[in-house]
C-alpha cells in the first residue's frame, strides 16, 4: 500500500500554489508601519583613499534622516565585520575602499526616493591608489600590498595543498603520455531573480527582528550575536520566501548590518533592499580560478597521475562560505570518476581590488571548478592518445565493485556506477551514429563536436568531524510534531529557496509516517521556531535535513509502537510496521493507524508514558553524499558567424533514491540551464582601473529561452548506502557537470584544427577568430 | 583610454594658446550644457551634464593647469564626479606655427570609473572620441572666426 504523496511520486509542489498566484512573501513585501529606507552610497574606485565624506547637502535633501558613515560605526566597533572564513571585511570603509562599488555611505530616509536623492547629494573625495585586478601580478614582487592591516605583508592569502607531492611528480615523471592545459574559469555572478535585501525592526523590549534573504538564518543570527553583542535570544532572523540562492545568500552583506544600525540610530523599522546593478557588482562572485592541470598515461591509455595547481582570486577578502578546514572547498575532488593513484593539488588564494569571491554558486563548494578541470583535461588525453573520449573513460572509470572508493586525495565515495550512466547516455544520444555524422559533415567542411562529461559530485557537507562553518558543525536538523487528529508540523533548519522542500520533506515524512504528505506542514527560516541548522546550500538539504527527517520520524514511530500496542493489547515485539501502519505480524486486520495512534498519544497513551507525539534530530552524516551523472552535448558551429549551436544535450543522473521525480528533473533542467551559462555566455571581468565590465543584464548575459536548447534528462539510480532512504541530492549536479560537456563538445568540432582547450565562455567571437586564425571559415 | 590628434587652424600660435588656457574662450567650445567658474588663473570648476547613451546627468569638474610654456606647450588635469562614477583627464597641447598656420597636438588621457565606466563600457570609447572631436573642430572653428 502506498501513502499518497510519498518517496518516489511526482506530486505537485506544495508552495507552488502560492507561487503561481502571485502570493509568495518576499522580504521587500514586508512592510511595517513607520517603516524607512536605506540605500547606499558606493566607490567609483576600485582602489582609492577617502579623503572626505561630506553628507551636509545629503542631510538636507527632504525626507533624509541619517547617514551613516564608516567613522560612525568605527565608534561602536563596527566597521569592520568577521567574513566566514575567518578573513574580516568592511561594513564601511574609514579610509581606503578596495573595489569599484564598495559602500561608502548610507543614507536613510522615510522613502526609497527620498533615500536616492540623498545618495547622490554625498560628497565623497578620493584620492586614487594603484589597481591590482590580476591575481598573478598581485603575487609579483613590489605588487601593492592590499590589505596592509594583515601582520602577513603578501597578497597571497593562503596556500593550501593535499595529495602526495614527490608521488605525483614521479608518476608524471614515468608517464608515457602528459597532457597540460592551463583553464581559466571566469567570474560569474548567481544573478537570481530576487537581489538581496533586508528589514530590520527593534521591539519596545530591544529585541530584534531581521528578515533577510539568507539561506542560513540560524548562522546568520549567530553571527549577528558575536559581532553586535545582542544576545542572541534577542535576536529573530526571519527568511521568507527567496527568490533564488544559489550561494550568493550565504555571506553577511555589509548592508544588512547597515539596516540594523539604521534601526537602531533612528528607533524606526529600515528596509534595505538591492537594486540589480548593486546586485551584480557588489555582492559574492563565484569561480574566478586559473588553473594549470597535468594529467599523465600509459601508452595504452591506463591514467597515472595528476597534478593541478590554481590561483584563487578571492578578491579583497576571503569571503567564501567554504568549510572552515578547507579553503578551496571541496576542489580536491578534482580526481573525479577515475582512480588515479596519484595526485597533487595546491590552491594560492589572493587578494585583488575586486568584491569578494569565492561563493559556491549552485556547487557544493568548488566542485565545479574541480569537474571541469578533470573532465576537460581527461578529453585532452584522450585525444593525444588518439582514443576515443567515451572508450577512455570507460577504460579509467572507478569500477562499482571498488565502491566504498577511496580517492588518491582522500575522499571515501559511498556509491557509483559510472559506466552504467556514459553507457546508458551513449545509448540515448546514439553515440556510433552521431560520430558517423560528424566523420560526413567533417569531410563537407562542416563543424560537428560531441562533448562528453562524466563527472563526480561531493555534496551534503557533512560530518561533523570534518565540516564546520566559523566551528559551528554542519549538521542539521528536524523537529515534528503530530497533532491529535493525526495531521503534522515539521520544522527544519534548512531554508528553501526554491528547491521545493515543503514538498520534498513531506514526502519523506509521509513515507516514514503513513500520513499524506498533503497533511503535513513545513517550515523552516524562523529561528524562534525552527530547530538550529547550518542552512540550504551545497545540495546538503537532503542529504542532512532529509536524513534528520528520517531519523526524526522513526524516533516517533518507536513511541508510535508502544501506543499502538496498548490499543492493540499486545507486546510491542509482535507489531510490524508493514503498509505504513502498525500491525499485529501474521494478523493484517488489527492494526493502528498513525492518525489513530496519534489520537490516542493525546487522549488515551499508555499510564507512565508522556503525552504527546513529537520527535527531534540533529542529524551528523557519516559521510558525504557522491552524485554523479555523464552527460554527452552535440554542437554545430556556424563558421560563418562561429555561433555554436547545441542540438542535442543528453544528462543522465544519479542521485540516489529519488524523492520526487518531477522536483528532480526541474532541478536538472535549471541546473543544465546554469552550465550552459558560463560555457557560452557570462564572464565578468574588469578593466585596467578596476571597473567591473559586465555589470548590467546589458553586459552580463543570461541565458534565455531562446539560448536554451531541449534537454534530454534520464537517470540511473545508485542509492547511498548510508542516508537513511538512500538519497544523495541533486540541486547542484547539473551546473557542475554540464560546462565540461559543452567545451569539449565545441573543442572536438574545432580539433582538426589544432585546437585544444578555448576558456569559457565560447563566444562567438572567440570561435570566429580561431576560425580566421586557422583559415577555415 | 588614450586619445590624441592633430589639426591646422588659420591663426596665430599665439592666439591658439591663450584660447586654450582661456577658462571662458575653450569652455565655449564644449557642447554639452556647462558651468565655469575661475578661481585663479590656473585652477577652475564648474558643473557639466553629460553621459554615455541614456547614463546621463550632472558632473561636478574641476581643472588646473599643471604647465603652461607660451606660446608652444600647456598642460592641464581635470577631475570630475557625480551620479557614482568619476573621470580624470589629463590633457596636453603642442602649437607651432608655420606660414600663417599653426598646428595643434593634442593629446588626452582619461580614465573612467563607477556608473559610467561599468553600465556604459562598450560605448565609452566611442562617446569619448566623438565628443573630443567635436570640442576641437568646433575650437577650430571660432579661432577661425567662422
Amino acid at each position: 500500500m502506498t501513502v499518497h504523496g510519498g518517496v518516489g511520486q511526482s506530486i505537485k509542489r506544495k508552495e507552488d500554489a502560492r507561487f503561481v498566484r502571485g502570493k509568495g512573501n518576499y522580504v521587500d513585501d514586508v512592510k511595517l508601519p513607520g517603516m524607512l529606507y536605506l540605500d547606499i552610497v558606493r566607490s567609483p574606485y576600485a582602489h582609492a583613499r577617502i579623503r572626505y565624506i561630506n553628507i551636509e547637502k545629503a542631510l538636507k535633501v527632504p525626507g533624509v534622516l541619517a547617514v551613516i558613515r564608516g567613522k560612525d560605526l568605527e565608534a561602536a566597533n563596527l566597521a569592520w565585520m568577521p567574513t566566514l572564513m575567518s578573513d574580516k571585511q568592511m561594513v564601511l570603509p574609514v579610509e581606503r575602499v578596495m573595489y569599484q562599488s564598495q559602500e561608502v555611505a548610507a543614507v536613510v530616509a522615510d522613502s526609497r526616493y527620498a533615500a536616492a536623492d540623498g545618495v547622490a547629494a554625498v560628497e565623497v573625495d578620493y584620492e586614487p591608489l594603484p589597481v591590482v585586478v590580476d591575481p598573478m601580478k598581485a603575487l609579483e614582487p613590489g605588487a601593492p600590498i592590499l590589505r596592509p592591516d594583515r601582520k602577513e605583508q603578501t597578497n597571497r592569502i593562503w596556500h593550501w595543498e593535499v595529495g602526495d607531492r614527490e608521488g605525483t611528480d614521479k608518476a608524471l615523471k614515468e608517464s608515457d603520455v602528459v597532457v597540460k592545459e592551463n583553464l581559466y574559469i571566469p567570474r560569474i555572478h548567481v544573478s537570481s531573480i530576487e537581489t538581496c535585501g533586508c528589514v530590520a525592526s527593534f521591539d519596545a523590549m530591544g529585541k530584534l527582528t531581521v528578515w533577510m534573504t539568507t539561506q542560513a538564518p540560524h548562522a546568520i543570527r549567530t553571527v549577528f550575536a558575536l559581532v553586535a553583542g545582542l544576545p542572541e535570544q534577542k535576536i529573530r532572523i526571519i527568511s521568507p520566501d527567496i527568490g533564488g540562492g544559489f550561494g550568493g545568500k550565504v555571506p553577511v552583506y555589509p548592508g544588512y548590518v547597515l539596516a540594523v544600525v539604521a534601526a537602531l540610530k533612528t528607533g524606526h523599522p529600515v528596509k534595505w533592499i538591492e537594486d540589480r546593478s548593486e546586485n551584480i557588482q557588489a555582492d559574492s562572485f563565484a569561480r574566478d580560478y586559473h588553473i594549470s592541470a597535468e594529467i599523465g598515461a600509459t601508452r595504452d591509455g591506463k591514467l597515472t597521475a595528476l597534478r593541478v595547481k590554481t590561483i584563487a582570486d578571492h578578491g579583497y577578502t576571503d569571503a567564501a562560505a567554504n568549510p572552515s578546514k578547507f579553503p578551496a572547498g571541496l576542489f580536491h575532488i578534482v580526481t573525479g570518476s577515475y582512480p588515479f593513484e596519484k595526485a597533487h593539488v595546491e590552491v594560492d588564494g589572493v587578494y585583488t581590488n575586486k568584491p569578494p569571491g569565492g561563493i559556491a554558486y549552485r556547487c557544493s563548494f568548488r566542485v565545479t571548478e574541480a569537474a571541469f578541470t578533470i573532465e576537460r583535461i581527461v578529453d585532452s588525453l584522450a585525444r593525444k592518445l588518439g582514443m576515443d573520449p567515451a572508450e577512455f573513460r570507460m577504460k579509467n572509470f572507478i569500477p562499482p565493485e571498488a565502491f566504498p572508493f577511496k580517492s588518491a586525495l582522500g575522499w571515501e565515495y559511498d556509491s557509483g556506477n559510472y559506466r552504467g550512466a556514459l553507457r546508458k547516455a551513449m545509448d540515448i544520444v546514439d553515440y556510433d551514429a552521431v560520430r558517423k555524422e560528424q566523420a560526413e559533415k567533417r569531410k563537407r567542411g562542416e563543424l560537428m563536436g560531441i562533448g562528453i562529461s562524466s563527472f563526480t559530485e561531493i555534496v551534503g557537507a557533512g560530518p561533523s568531524h570534518t565540516f564546520d562553518i566559523l566551528g559551528l558543525k554542519m549538521f542539521d536538523s528536524c523537529e515534528i510534531r503530530i497533532h491529535p487528529t493525526g495531521k503534522a508540523i515539521a520544522r527544519f533548519g534548512t531554508k528553501s529557496q526554491g528547491q521545493g522542500h515543503e514538498t520534498t520533506y513531506a514526502q519523506i515524512l509521509a513515507e516514514e509516517l503513513g500520513i499524506s504528505s498533503e497533511d503535513i506542514a513545513i517550515e523552516e527560516g524562523d529561528t524562534d521556531t525552527a530547530p538550529y541548522g547550518l542552512g540550504t546550500y551545497a545540495s546538503r538539504s537532503t542529504p542532512t535535513a532529509g536524513a534528520a527527517a528520517s531519523i526524526a520520524a522513526r524516533k516517533i514511530r518507536d513511541k508510535a509502537q508502544k501506543i499502538a500496542a496498548h490499543l492493540l493489547e499486545v507486546s510491542p515485539d509482535d507489531l510490524e510496521w508493514k503498509d505504513h501502519k502498525f500491525q499485529v505480524k501474521g494478523v493484517p486486520d488489527k492494526a493502528k493507524t498513525m492518525a489513530e495512534i496519534a489520537f490516542a498519544a493525546y487522549t488515551n497513551h499508555p499510564p507512565g508514558m508522556e503525552a504527546g507525539l513529537e520527535a527531534v534530530d540533529y542529524y551528523d552524516p557519516p559521510n558525504l553524499t557522491y552524485p554523479f551523472g555523464s552527460y554527452i552535448c552535440v554542437v554545430d558551429i556556424d563558421k560563418e558567424t562561429g555561433e555554436v549551436k547545441i542540438r542535442r544535450f543528453v544528462a543522465v543522473d544519479d542521485c540516489g533514491t529519488i524523492i520526487n521525480p518531477m522536483i528532480v528533473e526541474g532541478q536538472i533542467h535549471g541546473g543544465l540551464t546554469m552550465g550552459l551559462a558560463p560555457a557560452l555566455l557570462e564572464e565578468i571581468h574588469y578593466d585596467e582601473n578596476g571597473n567591473i565590465l559586465g555589470g548590467s543584464f546589458m553586459d552580463y548575459l543570461l541565458p534565455t529561452a531562446v539560448e536554451t536548447p531541449k534537454w534530454e534528462t534520464a537517470k540511473t539510480t545508485t542509492p547511498s548506502p548510508h542516508h537513511p532512504i538512500g538519497a544523495k541530492g541533486v540541486g547542484e549536479s547539473a551546473t557542475v557537470g554540464a560546462p565540461a560537456a559543452i567545451v569539449n563538445a565545441v573543442v572536438d568540432a574545432l580539433a582538426h584544427l589544432g585546437v585544444t582547450h578555448i576558456d569559457i565562455p565560447i563566444t562567438p567571437w572567440k570561435v570566429w577568430k580561431i576560425l580566421h586564425e586557422k583559415r577555415a571559415a | 583610454m588614450h586619445f590624441e590628434g592633430t589639426f591646422t587652424v588659420r591663426a596665430s600660435s599665439t592666439r591658439v594658446w591663450s584660447f586654450f588656457l582661456s577658462p571662458q574662450e575653450f569652455s565655449s567650445a564644449i557642447d554639452d550644457p556647462h558651468t565655469i567658474e575661475v578661481i585663479d588663473a590656473d585652477h577652475f570648476r564648474g558643473t557639466i551634464k553629460a553621459g554615455v547613451a541614456f547614463i546621463r546627468g550632472t558632473f561636478t569638474w574641476s581643472a588646473t593647469v599643471k604647465e603652461r610654456v607660451p606660446p608652444e606647450r600647456a598642460q592641464m588635469a581635470v577631475h570630475g564626479s557625480g551620479m557614482g562614477s568619476a573621470f580624470d583627464i589629463v590633457a596636453t597641447l603642442s602649437v607651432s606655427e608655420s606660414a600663417g598656420l599653426t598646428t595643434v597636438k593634442w593629446a588626452a588621457d582619461v580614465q573612467m570609473s563607477g556608473t559610467i565606466a561599468t553600465t556604459g563600457a562598450r560605448l565609452l570609447q566611442g562617446t569619448t572620441e566623438k565628443k573630443t572631436n567635436a570640442f576641437f573642430e568646433n575650437a577650430r572653428k571660432m579661432l577661425e572666426g567662422a
